[in-house]
């Protein structure tokens, strides 16, 4: 019997999680579709890191489950959801600073580079793994030394990097955090495009944000959460009570 | 006499150099501070020694004493499954501290303070091994076929692993490395061939006491792997000839033996404290030690 | 009677790694991190000490004063002039350690240049003469070592948590960015706790050289069973490494009944070892 693929790559089914008797997730159920961008939306300090932790692996929940096609994710190491396919986008640029921009991508290529004897007898696949990563930065329209270090990068152009870097990983979704935090109208806009040009590739976005007016113009379905709270589950059209998006980032 | 001399030092220094160059690829390149790794000599410097005495021959003796400090290298790196890297030091701390204890104090089986002694000379091939020459020659084979297979690891796309592992362990691990298993690969190739090394001295000298084990020699290490810079093979190379040089050189000044040992390592100590502070590169490193 | 002789040696063994396990893990809690070279301090206390008492002919309580003097003067130099700049330098915590380490080696080479490595016994300058208690003899040294302990640990309990001092140090080992927005100067506050500290290590080192044989590397394995103390109790709890200290001193004792006494320093790192795997905060430490 074939078992028709969910509609949901991820789901995740009342989780919970308290730190030191704070409840950070309250009861947080969400799905995340595949082939659409999903964006969660909150005031700093409601969960939305957390919550990316706990799908990702670096963090266990005190109840609930989740779900990655099906499977449930919750017990597993971050390096084993990683490979499962979950790419990650953090808050904070994320590099590996003594290491080249190319070094970086390369990295990210797939994990044979962690099989010992097999690095050890055979050389490395450099020119088709250059590929790759010059046809993802030529996608994605940035230019950059590749032999630079992360740091002579601009703010901006490291964001950049980062999403090449998820998308050269073997993935079935990535996950942002706050990917256009800090970056000038402009190159907003140029990700805002970026994105949706993503979606039309048949990529699978799920990203937080705090900039409302960036995740009307992209997302799919958006998501509200306060206090570790998911408040509302919809789309972009139906939220017209621009109030309640005030009323939450005020505070009650 | 002249020849002696030079042989004497270039067995030193091959073994040095090994030693350090193992080191380099759990320190320099994968960001593990294992202090215990002078441990790791010892362990293969007394398995070989009481082997040897017992009879068994030498190629065996060489290869148990590569295998034996692999059993406390894998104890050790299981403290890096959940926790973070300083948990690890911390631990490799406690086991080269108080290993040195037990040895010193376990008489029947090493000698307690005093040692083992009349160590006999590697007989390979029906060549006996007396011949410093012979032993020189085997010594610097031994140590370029260690220091060519961690080049090869370090130039390597694992390699490239290790050097994400030290610079950001999380975001490896968020890119799909299992760091645990590279962990505890890289401590293992390093046990390894610092067994190897303490195998080689200990035939060589013919008598080992708990110095082998003992954390002053760390120094020694840390110093050839700072000062040569971190992560850099050819640093380590040359860190051991100029590190090794100090002795020579207080030994030129007509400094009396007894005090050389600690001299020694009162200077590589300020030495190591003074590129902490001011050179943290070494000389050849890309990575700043930090 | 057999029991009591092993009560005797656990309270004076145990008394002596919870000395240490209090001096290291205070500097530990109020400034996060680990100060190895507080066994060296200690080496160098013993030595002093046993230098002043057996050769210079200071009496004791001279002896005493002097070293305590010498301690906290070096400790506070070593806070001022190394830790400081390395606080000022952001260094990682590794570093802190590795740099610590290094110290710790600095000590033992300088004692063994300067004093020689051969073994050295302060008895028998100091009397042998002591009690009986059902039956087992406890030296009068060896009743003072316990006394100084038990004198030092709740001054030191006293002084962080009822002082004024005490009360900053509480409060800069809570948040520091906190206490130092709120006013407090949290150098000066490293400062006591680093004379307070040092002083503690002058005692101990003062303890260990009435109580043990000297050589140079005695604070090495004396630091390592008094961090092991503090990992058991709890590294960010005064009294739980207080209680750690006791429990190896406990441990070593009833190991050497089964075990040759040359492993009993294996003791401390398996017990070591396994708080590290298993419960890294330690009996009483609260999830860090």
């Amino acid at each position: 019997m074939v078992k028709s693929q969910s509609n949901d790559i991820i789901s995740i089914e009342n989780v919970s999680k308290s730190f030191g008797g704070h409840l950070v997730l309250d009861n947080c159920s969400l799905k995340v579709r595949r082939n659409n961008i999903t964006a969660i939306v909150g005031p700093n300090g409601s969960g939305k890191t957390t919550l990316f932790n706990v799908i990702c692996g670096s963090i266990k929940p005190d109840s609930g489950d989740i779900y990655l096609d099906e499977k449930n994710i919750k017990t597993l190491s971050v390096n084993r959801i990683s490979n499962m396919g979950v790419s990650r986008i953090f808050q904070q640029s994320s590099f590996f600073p003594n290491l080249s921009i190319a070094q970086n991508l390369l990295l990210a290529i797939d994990d044979e580079d962690t099989k010992f004897v097999k690095n050890i007898i055979c050389a490395e696949p450099l020119k088709d793994k250059e590929k790759i990563i010059t046809d993802t930065l030529r996608l994605l329209g940035i230019k950059v030394n590749l032999e630079h270090l992360p740091h002579e990068l601009s703010f901006g152009q490291q964001r950049i990097i980062e999403i090449a870097r998820s998308l050269i990983k073997p993935h079935k979704i990535i996950i942002m955090d706050e990917p256009v935090s800090g970056l000038s109208p402009a190159m907003k806009k140029n990700m805002k495009n970026l994105f949706l040009q993503l979606k039309k590739n048949k990529e699978t976005l799920f990203l937080a944000e705090h900039d409302i007016n960036f995740v009307n113009k992209i997302a799919d379905r958006i998501v509200l959460i306060d206090k570790g709270r998911i408040i509302l589950d919809t789309t972009p059209k139906k939220i017209k009570n621009k109030s309640l998006f005030a009323k939450i980032y005020l505070g009650e | 006499m002249i020849e002696v001399y030079i042989l004497n030092l270039v067995i030193f220094i091959s073994i040095y150099m090994l030693t350090s160059v193992s080191f380099n690829l759990s320190f320099g390149q994968t960001g593990l501070l294992n202090l215990a790794h002078i441990s790791f000599f010892g362990l293969g410097a007394y398995t070989s020694a009481i082997l040897s005495l017992r009879g068994t021959p030498f190629f065996l003796a060489l290869l148990l004493s590569g295998l034996m400090p692999m059993i406390f290298a894998f104890i050790l790196s299981l403290v890096n499954r959940k926790l973070k890297g300083d948990y690890f030091t911390l631990a490799t701390l406690a086991f080269a501290i108080l290993s040195y204890n037990i040895v010193l104090n376990s008489v029947e089986l090493t000698g307690g303070p005093h040692g083992l002694r009349n160590i006999p000379k590697p007989i390979i091939f029906g060549l006996d091994f007396n011949n410093i020459f012979l032993y020189a020659i085997f010594t610097v084979f031994l140590t370029l076929m260690g220091v060519f297979f961690i080049h090869r690891i370090a130039k390597s796309s694992f390699g490239r692993v290790c050097l994400a592992i030290r610079d950001n362990n999380d975001l490896a691990e968020s890119l799909g490395k299992n760091t645990f298993k590279i962990k505890v690969i890289v401590l293992l190739v390093a046990s390894f061939l610092t067994g190897v090394a303490g195998c080689l001295y200990a035939s060589y000298v013919t008598f080992i006491d708990p110095t082998v084990f003992d954390a002053m020699e760390m120094i020694t290490i840390l110093a050839i792997v700072v000062l040569g810079g971190l992560a850099s093979i050819k640093g380590t190379i040359v860190g051991t000839f100029i590190i090794l040089m100090v002795p020579e050189i207080l030994r030129f000044l007509d400094i009396s033996t007894a005090i050389i040992g600690p001299l020694r390592v009162l200077l590589y100590s300020l030495i190591l404290l003074v590129i902490i502070y001011y050179k943290p590169r070494g000389l050849y490193g890309k990575i700043a030690i930090e | 009677m057999v029991i009591t002789q092993f009560i005797i040696n656990t309270l004076i063994t145990g008394s002596i790694y919870a000395l240490i396990a209090i001096g290291f893990s205070l500097v530990y809690y109020v400034m996060k991190f680990f100060n190895f070279a507080h066994g060296g301090l200690i080496t160098l206390s013993a030595y002093v000490f046993y230098i002043l008492v057996r050769f210079v002919g200071i009496d004791l309580i001279y002896s005493i004063v002097i070293t305590l003097l010498l301690s906290a003067f070096l400790g506070v130099l070593f806070n001022a002039v190394v830790y400081r700049n390395l606080r000022l330098k952001k260094t990682s915590t590794a570093m802190l350690i590795l740099i610590s380490f290094i110290l710790l080696i600095l000590f033992e080479s300088f004692i063994s240049l300067v004093f020689g490595v051969d073994i050295k016994l302060l008895f028998p300058a100091i009397s042998t003469e002591g009690l009986y208690i059902f039956g087992t003899r406890i030296t009068y040294p060896q009743v003072y070592i316990i006394l100084a302990s038990i004198f030092t640990f709740c001054t030191t309990i006293i002084f962080v948590g009822y002082t004024k001092i005490g009360k900053y140090m509480r409060a800069v080992a809570d948040n520091k960015e906190l206490a130092e927005i709120s006013g407090i100067n949290t150098e000066r506050i490293f400062q006591y706790c680093f004379i307070l500290s040092s002083l503690i290590a002058g005692i101990s080192g003062i303890v260990v050289s009435v109580e043990k044989s000297l050589r140079p590397s005695i604070g090495s394995n004396l630091i390592i069973k008094g961090f092991a103390g503090s990992v058991a109790g709890g590294i960010n709890s005064l009294l739980g490494s207080i209680l750690g200290g006791y429990i190896i001193g406990f441990l070593e004792n009833v190991g050497v009944w089964f075990l040759p006494s040359a492993y009993k320093d294996a003791i401390t790192f398996v017990v070591l070892f396994l708080f590290l795997i298993f419960r890294p905060r330690g009996i009483f430490g609260d999830k860090a």
